[in-house]
């Protein structure tokens, strides 16, 4: 029997290994960056209206209630939950302070009245997921509809409307002399502070780490319940905020304000890189993916494509930036032999998705024709 | 001596059995519910009891009985389908244009059409998730606009009126040849196919499994990525015969057709018993939660609850089930030993 | 092999079982079960008639400063379920706690830890480890407040802190950034070691503590869990492996269905009497 000599293996090493300059282009945010240059560039070759400051600045402002709302739900999904109530909340809050300023009373308390409903409605998520421990899913299904029917049920079909200039300020004036919109001002300012909780606090760490392994977590004697409770909370004042902002823009409130919204703000949020199982994603991805979104709904806006039909450009999009990597990164796993049933069936279905735009187009030029 | 490992086994089965005694108690819970609704709803407003009310519920949620066995078999899986929605509107007007121009098409075709329309929808969305690792709520979500988007740009903003379609293809959901609407017939048949489908087929229990422990399936011998695709395929399937039924029963097909009813069938699926994190959910169960969405929608109207109220019942009305749910489900627990 | 490396191959008939373990481990290991004879201080945790619905019942020890106490039984016997009442992740439902005299009703994990109490799970993937992120933020866990300054992240303290534990437990990995799941068991077992020590617990609850690795990180692990005990930290250690509760206890509980079905003190403690206990109930040894 021999015996070799085995040389002792590396202990640890304090400092983070140098990685190559090539590998930090291939984050997330920089594929949104190139996306958004992509964009630009066309849209500017398409129309000359695009790169006009104040087309800029009258458009940005569509996309901050989105954006408010968008910033707690990051927390939330980087935790492996979901908030589906998000644009019901924001409808409700907006619809309140409109029944309350229709009563007579006061914008400024009836605002304030609208913030702390908000901020309920959240907490009522929060104690159902957190302390219930019920389904994030399920419990935001049923105030989605929950909160939505409240704000039927308070403006019923009237409209509120009539709201003091010092308020309508907030949603459609500007920053002191400059062409950014007051709103967007306050987007950039709480997109700075949530991205600073998120990346640079413990509690941000603690989000990150419940998204990785919440029972790991628990055990570590970090108070999961609590910070989802938090998470929640914040999540219905943002939504109510962005109701205030939408009614501020407007200059009216009416129930069904924001319809559909919260689907907006989850496909940016999840355009942006936050991995929708939970434990991955940045602010700044959150933040560049909406930029992304809103300049192409702008430049398509001015190419005068319907608001729906560029849902078709954004849903493919959200598709393909996560078919795409998974796609290349199958790739890198080298095989040898082509599975050719796999390639047969693909090849397959690619045809009878051919053969149903074909059908698409040719009923719907016999009807188009007459009308 | 006792031999603890058929101790062990005999607390693994009687918790699979506890499981499901719990489900049948839920679908106890869900009938007692509806019967005390019902005797207080009748209270209130006796026009409740009668046939002619009876036969507008089972109208009213025949279509969402069909999508919400579609979405339960989806949601079984550990996935969920928000795409429906857009399915049902994009198969809508492209029915409607096609039975626009062809009026004298027997109806048969109308439907198989429909089907095969929602069919490629539905296995667009299985692809996606099978071959391209997109998750579920992702990829429905984007299928969701995508689709939407789609009934736009078909349409170009024209809808089609009650004035455009046939007779016999309005007939086709609400006439009665067999004493019920046929759409109700339809929906029945519906039911009892996912139930054969569900419970007595190789297929059917590999939907559990899958939803069950996904790393075991593959283990088991079951092919997961099939069955996943399978499931989608059929939600796109009877997205496309409730489109059908839809443009039928309401005489229409407008851009905003069915604009955010998958919400609806999560609802029905939830409250039916279904479970959000998959392997459990039973038709029957399902079938209760639509009924019982029917029923309060339907009670609403007749005790003159304002409309606008009616949204807020519903949602309020889910997360009661689901609270009283995971009560009944620790209290169960708790005196199990 | 050993760590990566191609040793040695030889036929059974030739080596012994040190000679294997010294190949596999680089050096020789004179006892695998280093326990040292301990004079055990006062008592620091008391637990009378502990019960969970539904899990545990009638659970009554005491452990003090210093002593290892080892827990026996088979799998399923409710081990695991006592300590995670003590540790408030599934609070008891009757019976009490008391810590240094003290009565306390444990809640949380949070509270736990405050008390001076520290937990390594049973199953590291689930409940120890975070798995997806690096060295540095597992170990840091528990006490990254302490590491942040008002709530800051503290790069540099924490990124010490945690190097500094995981040198001490002799981790073995490139880099403190690597990703936890990357490493060995032996070396995630490591890690979750550091994350607990680096709360400076008073008592310590091991779940399996050397499941799942290598001959040469047990002999670790065992050596640690000696040195703790002589320094008077109180060790709680679930155990499935005989010659490890034999070996490393000061005394034996045994727990079987829920149920205490046997107490021994180290002199008392034999194989037959542990099994016998685990797998049937017997009227309690006497404990001392």
């Amino acid at each position: 029997m021999s015996a070799h000599i085995v040389p002792e293996s590396k202990l640890i090493n304090e400092y983070a290994p140098k990685r190559s300059f090539l590998s930090i282009f291939q984050r997330w945010e920089w594929m949104l960056v190139g996306l958004i240059l992509v964009d630009v560039f066309i849209n500017t070759r398409l129309t000359p209206y695009f790169m006009d400051a104040r087309n800029l600045s009258r458009a940005s402002s569509d996309f901050m209630e989105i954006g408010l709302m968008m910033l707690p739900m990051v927390f939330i999904i980087i935790t492996g939950n979901i908030d589906l109530s998000v644009a019901s909340n924001m409808g409700m809050s907006a619809s309140f302070m409109g029944l309350l300023h229709n009563m007579g009373v006061n914008i400024w308390v009836a605002a304030g009245a609208a913030l702390l409903l908000g901020t309920l409605g959240g907490m009522l998520n929060g104690y159902l997921i957190s302390k219930v421990k019920l389904p994030a899913l399920v419990v935001t299904l049923g105030t989605y509809a929950f909160y939505r029917g409240l704000a039927y049920g308070f403006l019923g079909d009237q409209a509120a409307r009539g709201y003091p200039e010092a308020f309508t300020y907030f949603g459609q004036g500007k920053v002191f002399q400059t062409l950014v919109p007051f709103s967007v001002a306050l987007f950039l300012f709480m997109a700075v502070i949530f991205g600073l909780v998120l990346h640079r606090t413990t509690f941000g760490r603690y989000l990150y780490s419940i998204g990785n392994n919440e029972n790991a977590t628990n055990y570590s004697g970090i108070p999961v319940a609590k910070i989802k409770f938090v998470i929640y909370m914040l999540s219905g004042f943002m939504a109510s905020l962005a109701g205030l902002i939408l009614a501020a823009r407007f200059g009216s409130t009416r129930p069904d304000n924001g319809t559909g919204l919260e689907l907006a703000v989850i496909t940016a949020a999840v355009l942006g890189g936050v991995d929708i199982n939970g434990g991955k994603g940045s602010m700044s991805g959150a933040a560049l993916s909406l930029l992304l979104i809103g300049l192409m709904r702008f430049g398509m806006g001015l190419k005068n494509i319907q608001g729906q039909v560029q849902g078709i450009a954004i849903g493919l999009l959200l598709i393909f930036s996560i078919l795409i990597p998974s796609f290349i990164r199958s790739l890198s796993t080298v095989r040898k032999t082509i599975n050719w049933r796999s390639a047969l069936s693909t090849f397959i279905f690619l045809l009878i998705f051919v053969l149903f735009f074909v059908f698409f187009f040719w009923s719907r030029a016999a009807v188009i024709a007459s009308v | 001596m006792q031999n603890s490992t058929s101790a062990t086994q005999s607390v693994r089965s009687s918790l699979s059995n506890l499981l499901w005694s719990l489900v049948r108690f839920r679908e106890a819970g869900i009938s007692i519910f509806i019967l005390i609704l019902v005797f207080v709803v009748t209270l209130r407003a006796p026009s409740f009891l009668t046939t002619d009310n009876f036969n507008d519920i089972l109208l009213n949620i025949s279509i969402l009985a069909i999508m919400a066995l579609a979405q339960t078999m989806v949601i079984i899986t550990h996935g969920i389908d928000l795409s429906v929605s857009s399915m049902i509107g994009l198969v809508a007007m492209m029915v409607a244009f096609v039975v626009k121009q062809n009026p004298e098409m027997p109806v048969i075709f109308a439907v198989l059409l429909g089907m095969a329309l929602g069919s490629v929808l539905g296995s667009f969305n299985g692809l996606i998730i099978t071959r391209g690792n997109v998750p579920p709520i992702i990829a429905t979500l984007g299928t969701l606009s995508i689709y939407r988007g789609l009934v736009f740009f078909y349409s170009q903003g024209t809808w089609i009126n009650s004035f455009e379609l046939p007779k016999n293809f309005k007939m086709l959901s609400k006439g009665t040849p067999l004493g019920l609407p046929n759409m109700v017939i339809i929906a029945i048949l519906v039911a009892i196919v996912v139930y054969y489908f569900l419970n007595h087929t190789r297929t059917g229990r590999d939907i559990y499994a899958v939803g069950t422990n996904p790393d075991a399936a593959p283990f088991a011998g079951i092919r997961k990525e099939r069955i996943i695709f399978l499931v989608y395929l059929l939600s796109g399937l009877l997205a496309g015969l409730a489109a059908v039924l839809w443009v039928s029963r309401f005489e229409s097909a407008q851009t905003n057709t069915a604009a955010g009813f998958e919400l609806q069938t999560v609802a029905a699926s939830v409250v039916g018993g279904v479970s959000i994190s998959g392997g459990v959910g039973t038709v029957p169960g399902v079938l209760l939660g639509a009924l019982l969405l029917g029923i309060i929608q339907n009670s609403l109207t007749l005790i003159r609850i304002s409309p606008f109220w009616q949204l807020a019942a519903q949602g309020l009305l889910i997360l009661i089930a689901v609270i009283s749910d995971k009560w009944i489900l620790s209290r169960v627990e708790r005196t199990k030993k | 092999m050993r760590d990566g490396s191609y040793v040695d191959t030889c036929s059974i008939k030739d080596v012994s079982r040190d000679d294997l373990i010294r190949l596999m481990v680089g050096r020789t290991i004179t006892n695998l079960f280093p326990k040292q004879d301990v004079k055990a201080g006062d008592v620091i945790l008391k637990v009378e008639n502990l019960e969970r619905a539904g899990s545990f019942r009638n659970v009554s020890f005491e452990l003090r400063c210093g002593e290892i106490l080892g827990m026996a039984g088979l799998v399923g016997a409710g081990r695991t379920n006592v300590a995670r009442a003590i540790f408030g992740v599934e609070p008891a439902t009757a019976g009490s706690i008391q810590i240094e005299g003290r009565k306390v009703a444990i809640t949380s994990p949070q509270q736990a830890i405050k008390l001076g109490l520290a937990y390594v799970p049973e199953d590291r993937q689930l409940h120890g480890l975070i798995p997806a992120m690096n060295i540095t933020s597992n170990i840091s866990l528990p006490m990254l407040s302490k590491y942040a300054r008002r709530g800051w992240l503290q790069d540099k303290t924490e990124r010490k802190a945690a190097y500094d534990a995981a040198l001490q437990m002799e981790v073995r990995a490139n880099n403190i950034w690597q990703m936890a799941r990357e490493l060995s068991g032996g070396n995630q077992q490591k890690i979750v070691l550091s994350k607990w020590l680096s709360t400076n617990p008073r008592i310590l609850i091991l779940d399996e503590p050397t499941r799942g690795i290598d001959v040469g990180t047990k002999a670790a692990v065992h050596a640690l869990m000696s040195r703790l005990a002589s320094e008077g930290m109180a060790i709680l250690m679930i155990s499935s492996e005989l010659p490890e509760i034999l070996g490393m206890s000061d005394r034996v509980i045994v727990l079987r269905e829920g149920h205490m079905t046997g107490h021994f003190s180290r002199a008392e403690a034999t194989q037959e009497k542990i099994i016998s206990a685990a797998t049937q109930a017997v009227t309690l040894g006497s404990a001392q």
